[in-house]
């Protein structure tokens, strides 16, 4: 029996969706820090500052993946529908348009690993041809270092 | 789950200038591109209109192909694959287009327009209003000839929404429309659409809700999931944003598509040329999508799957199609008019449905009398018997028509629960006309059974012991024990014997008749009370049932038995097997395998069954108190 629950979600992000569909460009670099702040500025507007203030205990940005542009962000199990209703209410990350679209819910490590794993290969397999080799190792890279992710 | 955005706005092209054209052309690519990539399935073209209608507004909207799709983006078809994966879409589904016209009217003038003989309305395939003011929202709710109600939740000079006329547009089908968009646009706007929207949330509960984008721009499109989360916000719960996403609109198009594309919203009728070859596959009206084959070029597997897709008209088309079985219908029709057989024929089919309903009662009714039917058509191969035994079935069938009145009267008083003496004494009339009948059964039915159990041995005990003389009580033991057994060889082999468990309930009926007569005089000893106390504890839910099951029950019954005296020899054995089928699958139902359960139904079949010979139970029932109340006595 775990005492405190949480959720994992896993999001896919559209970056400047207006004038590149399937995002197949990346003007900027998604970091982990970058996405964290945009959130929670969301938070910020849409549930002042007391939402934000419950949703910071376990919110954060597990994982971002810049070259599939996958991300999974975990939450409070009470609170990730706020945290979640937050992420699609973000329209930009900096001054760029984005979009956030869930793919996935998860409430433990394991199976989010595994979903992960999986939209990961097959976002890779999608764009992989014009990918040159630098950024297939980074890819490589952020596989392996989804495998090691504890928590 | 299919999930659809009903609203994507298509701005009627400018007259001139090429390259403002070509902006907004691609504006709506890319939105069906997205729309298709995040997941959904189906998507409106919506096209707004203002002020009065002319016939410019005549339905020009060019459904896009799927060549315009690819050349927008290449990799779609893998990328619509893995997302429609995740929602648990099948990947074979086609993406469907529909075309939807939205008036804004701000005058009951306008209101006037939108009635149902308007042919620019009919050019559409969903017609939506936006009603701008308290008068016209009434007006809109109560007459209009629309099938969805968009409101404009950010307005800041919004109506007051009404109870009552939601109500009313509900009761008429209309539905309710929430743009997401609203929500998304910024901080002001949101506070308004919270705020208005919960309160229609309130009031439908979710029911004829629908939630679409309404998003003028590609980046306030959103996922099916996102959405469906973000409803949170105004108050909708879960499940219901999720119908309200893909259920509700499921239907409603399939309501809509009906209504208009069909005459009486059941028949269509379509010119064919006699060179094409006719199959429902491909798409039947010029108005439904074509998609490119050559497009498929570049392809990818699931660019194969959507190219062989047909859109939403056919396949609507296809299913209505298949609910009425036209030539089924014209094969049946005699050419010498109807006739009672017919009649009776088709009966079957219409049963079921009113069985489930009300199904106790009608069985007893039905079964008895098919018992014998069936007893009739197993003993057709013994032609000796053969002849006695459709006597005695004419017999039956006559005494039992006598039978229904009488019975069935007494019941309905019983309900009322008054007058409970002269109530017991009709019931007892009858009970005596019904004697004649049940012993000429029991003599055929002993004939017929010998020979049926011969065939199952699981049944010999049952045989036995309505061979052994026993002693009245332990008898009334022994019939709920045999029951017992009956049922439970029913549950482990099924099929065949489930049938013939229907014979050794039949058995038990017979029983209990034999065992009154030879208890006839202390039955006779019953005091009056004893009955009112019994008609009131066991005949209540007893004739509830019959209350409920009377409607359909006895004119069906009068129907088996005219067909039974009519025609014995024609198409029997075809309804019988109807008959038997159906007896047997709701054995089946009936059947579970746990003690308490197994007691509860013998209760319920046991009743049920002898319906028609009710006068027998209630005295046997009677007799058994008598009894017992002896014994206390005597101990």
């Amino acid at each position: 029996m775990v005492g405190f629950k949480n959720r994992f979600m896993l999001m896919e992000i559209y970056l400047n969706p207006d004038n590149d569909i399937l995002g197949e460009t990346s003007p900027i670099i998604l970091t982990k820090l970058n996405i964290k702040t945009a959130i929670e500025e969301s938070i910020r507007i849409n549930f002042g500052e007391c939402g934000l203030g419950s949703a910071l205990g376990s919110f954060d940005v597990k994982h971002v993946n810049e070259i599939t542009k996958l991300c999974i962000v975990r939450s409070s199990r009470d609170d990730h529908r706020q945290v979640w209703s937050a992420m699609t209410l973000v329209k930009s990350i900096g001054n760029y348009p984005v979009i956030f679209n869930l793919l996935d819910v998860t409430g433990c490590v394991r199976t989010c690993k595994e979903t992960a794993l999986k939209c990961e290969n097959d976002k890779f397999e999608q764009c992989c041809n014009k990918l040159s080799e630098v950024e297939k190792l980074k890819h490589s890279n952020y596989l392996e270092r989804i495998k090691n992710f504890k928590t | 789950m299919e999930f659809f955005d009903l609203s994507l706005p298509y701005t009627e092209p400018p007259r001139s200038g090429g390259k403002v054209l070509a902006g907004v052309k691609t504006l709506r690519l890319k939105l069906a591109t997205k729309a298709m990539e995040l997941g959904y399935v189906g998507i409106a073209h919506n096209r707004s209109i203002k002020g009065v209608m002319s016939d410019k507004d005549y339905c020009t909207i060019p459904l896009l192909t799927l060549g315009s799709l690819m050349k927008v983006a290449p990799r779609l078809a893998s990328s619509v694959g893995f997302h429609r994966d995740l929602l648990g879409v099948p990947r074979a589904t086609p993406f469907r287009q529909y075309t939807r016209l939205t008036v804004n009217v701000d005058s009951v003038a306008q209101c006037h327009c939108l009635n149902s003989g308007n042919p620019v309305l009919k050019s559409y395939d969903i017609v939506a209003v936006r009603p701008l003011n308290q008068s016209t929202f009434d007006h809109v709710c109560q007459k209009a000839e629309v099938d969805v109600i968009s409101i404009d939740f950010s307005d800041e000079t919004l109506f007051r929404l009404s109870y009552p006329m939601v109500k009313v547009a509900i009761q008429r089908g209309i539905y309710f429309e929430i743009k997401y968009y609203d929500l998304l646009k910024d901080a002001k706007a949101r506070r308004q659409v919270i705020s208005n929207a919960k309160l229609l949330v309130e009031w439908t509960k979710g029911k004829n809700l629908i939630i679409s984008s309404g998003a003028p721009l590609v980046s306030e499109l959103r996922g099916p999931n996102d959405v469906i989360n973000l409803m949170f916000l105004i108050g909708l719960s879960n499940e219901r944003a999720r119908a309200a996403v893909s259920k509700n609109c499921r239907n409603m198009i399939a309501k809509v598509l009906k209504k208009k594309r069909f005459h009486k919203e059941a028949v269509r009728v379509e010119m064919l040329s006699s060179s094409e070859a006719f199959s429902l596959e491909q798409p039947l009206s010029e108005d439904c999508m074509k998609w490119d084959p050559l497009s498929s070029g570049e392809g990818d597997m699931c660019l194969d799957d959507i190219a062989k897709a047909f859109d939403a008209t056919s396949t609507v088309a296809h299913k209505s199609s298949k609910a009425i079985d036209f030539t089924s219908v014209l094969d049946g029709l005699p050419s010498h008019g109807f006739r009672v057989k017919d009649i009776v024929r088709t009966e079957p089919l219409i049963q079921p449905p009113a069985a489930k309903l009300i199904d106790a009662p009608v069985h007893s009714n039905n079964q008895v009398s098919e018992q014998r039917m069936v007893d009739s058509a197993s003993s057709d191969d013994n032609l000796r018997e053969g002849g006695t035994i459709s006597q005695t079935n004419m017999l039956i069938s006559e005494d039992v028509i006598k039978m229904v009145p009488t019975t069935i009267a007494p019941l309905q008083k019983c309900s009322t629960s008054q007058g409970q003496g002269i109530l017991v004494q009709k019931q007892a009339a009858a009970s005596f006309s019904l004697i004649r009948c049940t012993k000429s059964d029991a003599a055929s039915d002993v004939n017929m059974h010998t020979e049926l159990d011969s065939e199952d041995k699981s049944l010999s005990p049952s045989k036995s012991d309505h061979e052994i003389p026993v002693s009245p009580v332990e008898k009334l033991n022994m019939e709920t024990i045999v029951v017992d057994e009956v049922l439970v060889d029913g549950d482990s082999k099924e099929g065949a014997i489930s049938g013939h468990a229907d014979d050794g309930n039949d058995e038990v009926e017979m029983k209990i008749d034999t065992s009154l007569e030879a208890n006839h005089n202390e039955y006779m000893d019953v005091t009056v009370e004893d009955q009112k106390h019994e008609t009131g504890k066991s005949l209540r839910p007893e004739s509830n049932e019959a209350d409920l099951g009377e409607g359909s029950s006895v004119p069906y019954h009068n129907n088996t038995l005219e067909k039974t005296m009519e025609d014995k020899n024609e198409g029997e054995t075809e309804t019988e097997t109807n008959h038997q089928s159906h007896v047997q699958s709701s054995e089946k139902n009936n059947a579970t395998n746990s003690g308490k359960a197994l007691d509860k139904r013998r209760r319920v079949r046991l009743l049920p069954k002898l319906q028609p010979f009710k006068p027998f139970l209630l005295q046997s029932r009677f007799k058994r108190i008598s009894k017992r109340r002896k014994h206390r006595r005597a101990a």
